[in-house]
């Protein structure tokens, strides 16, 4: 295994859902005490030297600079403080600019997380602002919102490669499966294969059970350079892979939109940067915001080849008790999709699974694990590689 | 430098002049809730938090920039789209410069597309922005224009959803009265289906397609699609 990037010592996060009767910068604290309180040798004040809060957008509470406020907010004052945006990538993102700030030698430990407060507004406006991470106007105008823009992803990958609504509504099932393990998700109830093909239509083919739903929460983890982890706890997890690339806003500039081509630049640079390959992952966490994203991430990351993301799900290999679990959290289909708090969110899955905290969806034994986030229709994405320290 | 000259203007009707006065940044309403708090799930406490209800709504004025060209083509019912004199690739929509690394950033220049392309993929619309609202369901497909390196989205009109395929021929259309909007230009399919779709998943589409045209009509009174 490669070199460690930076170490993750402590991670919290928010109940996800309709949070109705706080602020985000609330809900923020929320995630930050539960990361400060099982870190007894952390004292925030004094050891904290960095702010990273991923957000994507002031529209929802109608508050742009949230980063001096969270860190008012966490009594880290006057730390420096970061907000980065990359749609649903924004913690991923983050987590990048936390990867650099350690890497550089210009802050030891930091504050990694993100936000968002989406329910304050009806429905079709949260629609509308999602929808500004597509492209204005050749998008955006005709009403496509993220929904349509991956129900036409869909029907490209079911036209090649014949994947079907079935394998589709079986990554929904899986996930509930594994959000009703998960006391903070959104979801916490099973639902059959049946539910989801009768469910509402939002853009043909992905009917209300095959998209994530909209939710408040947030989420953070405490990263150190590697030499400090042990400073702070005896079970580290080590970011030993970390890679981000673009693609076009829009999808009407793409080569193929069939296949996630952000994704799989990261996996190839982030598998490399860890020595590893797609063999050795043994629990993930990818960015299913729909269901068919789940597929493509399956092909994108080499867990199978291009166009077998249907068939993997059909086997049951990603499944909690199959060969390569994903979504233990119950992904963003069942635990929620506050789009800010993602990145991060999944991050501390993983930090779970890595330190045998995962409760009822525990993978045992589980020692490496992968991020994998995108934010738009997949014109950023993030992913990121962990392993054990202890 | 010579001033700026209002070469055509179609003023916004009246009723915009006001826009956003109305209630605009009041709180309009409130609710006092009980409801639950605390960070652990297993652990949730009683609290009172207080609702508002506060309106805001924006007037955008801006410029489609460099690719102006292609909006002003749309009035006129002119699909345009950008081709780079380096390397020949074609942009509809249209870019201002060209996206190859080898043609560093050399400026496109204009030309007329044909009105046909095939359809590279699709979705019917189930839910939208509230002001798509009363449109749904709808199709919205990405559409290779003839000659072009890109696709272009736009709604497809004079067929049922469940006919509608992926690598179709289609042909496409001005509305009535175009705006200068992206949303001036529409598809209707051209030549035979290629009769992919079995008639059990036509049923099927039909079947999962029937609620929402319930809600519509339910919600928005007879007022149907445009389609």
């Amino acid at each position: 295994m490669a070199k460690p990037l930076a170490s993750i010592v402590s991670a919290g996060v928010t109940r996800f859902g309709v949070r109705e009767g706080l602020y985000a910068r609330e809900l923020f604290v929320e995630a930050a005490r539960e990361a400060f309180d099982a870190c007894p040798n952390l004292s925030p004040k004094k050891d904290i030297d960095g702010l990273f809060v991923g957000m994507m957008s002031e529209s929802y509470e109608h508050q742009a600079h949230v980063a001096p406020m969270i860190a008012d907010w966490l009594e880290l004052l006057p730390v420096p403080a970061f907000r980065t945006e990359a749609a649903c990538a924004s913690s991923g993102v983050a987590m990048r600019c936390a990867l650099y700030a350690i890497q550089s030698g210009m802050h030891d430990v930091v504050v990694v997380g993100g936000v968002e407060k989406m329910t304050n507004l009806r429905t079709a406006d949260v629609t509308e602002i999602l929808g500004m991470a597509s492209d204005y106007p050749f998008e955006q105008w005709h009403g496509i919102s993220f929904p349509g823009i991956f129900a036409m992803m869909a029907t490209a990958h079911m036209a090649r490669y014949g994947t079907t609504e079935e394998q589709l509504a079986k990554v929904a099932v899986k996930n509930h499966e594994n959000g009703a393990l998960n006391p903070k998700a959104h979801f916490q109830k099973r639902i059959t294969i049946d539910d989801v093909l009768s469910s509402r239509v939002v853009a043909w083919p992905l009917k209300l059970y095959d998209c994530s739903p909209i939710s408040d929460g947030a989420s953070c983890l405490v990263v150190t350079a590697p030499k400090l982890a042990r400073k702070f706890t005896d079970s580290p997890v080590h970011i030993v892979g970390s890679a981000q690339a673009q693609d076009t806003i829009g999808l009407y500039e793409r080569e193929d939109v069939t296949s996630m081509n952000v994704t799989k630049i990261a996996a190839k640079k982030a598998y490399e940067m860890a020595g590893i390959g797609a063999e050795r992952i043994d629990v993930a966490e990818v960015h299913d915001c729909f269901t068919i994203a789940e597929i493509m991430a399956y092909e994108a990351l080499n867990f199978c080849k291009p166009g077998q993301g249907g068939t993997l799900i059909d086997d049951g290999i990603t499944s909690l008790g199959g060969k390569k679990p994903v979504n233990t959290s119950g992904g963003l289909k069942a635990k929620g999709h506050p789009v800010g708090a993602t990145g991060t969110a999944q991050a501390c899955e993983i930090y779970l699974q890595l330190t045998a905290q995962a409760g009822k969806r525990q993978v045992s034994g589980a020692e490496i694990g992968l991020t994998q986030n995108v934010g738009g229709s997949a014109s950023t994405g993030v992913v990121q590689i962990y392993c054990r320290g202890d | 430098m010579q001033p700026d000259k209002l070469l055509k203007e179609k003023k916004p009707d009246e009723k915009w002049a006001d826009w956003g006065r109305l209630g605009r940044w009041n709180v309009v309403g409130y609710k006092i809730i009980e409801g639950n708090k605390g960070h652990r799930p297993d652990k949730l406490e009683r609290a009172r938090y207080m609702l508002v209800s506060r309106p805001w709504d924006v007037m955008y004025e801006h410029s489609y920039g460099l690719v102006s060209r292609f909006f002003e083509g749309l009035i006129e019912k002119k699909l345009l789209g950008t081709k780079c004199p380096k390397c020949g690739d074609v942009f509809c929509p249209p870019r201002a410069h060209c996206w190859r690394n080898k043609c560093r950033l050399a400026e496109t220049r204009w030309v007329e597309m044909p009105m046909r392309g095939t359809l590279h993929c699709f979705t019917v619309l189930g839910f939208a922005g509230e002001a798509f609202l009363s449109d749904l369901p709808f199709i919205l497909a990405y559409v290779r224009v003839e000659g072009a390196n890109t696709l272009i989205a736009g709604r497809v009109v004079g067929m049922e959803p469940e006919d509608v395929e992926c690598d179709m021929s289609v042909e496409i259309r001005f509305v009535e009265y175009p705006s200068g909007n992206p949303m001036d230009i529409y598809f209707v399919p051209a030549g035979p289906p290629l009769g992919r779709r079995s008639a059990e998943e036509k049923a099927r589409m039909r079947r999962q397609l029937e609620p929402i045209r319930a809600w519509v009509s339910e919600r928005f009174g007879q007022q149907r699609s445009k389609q």
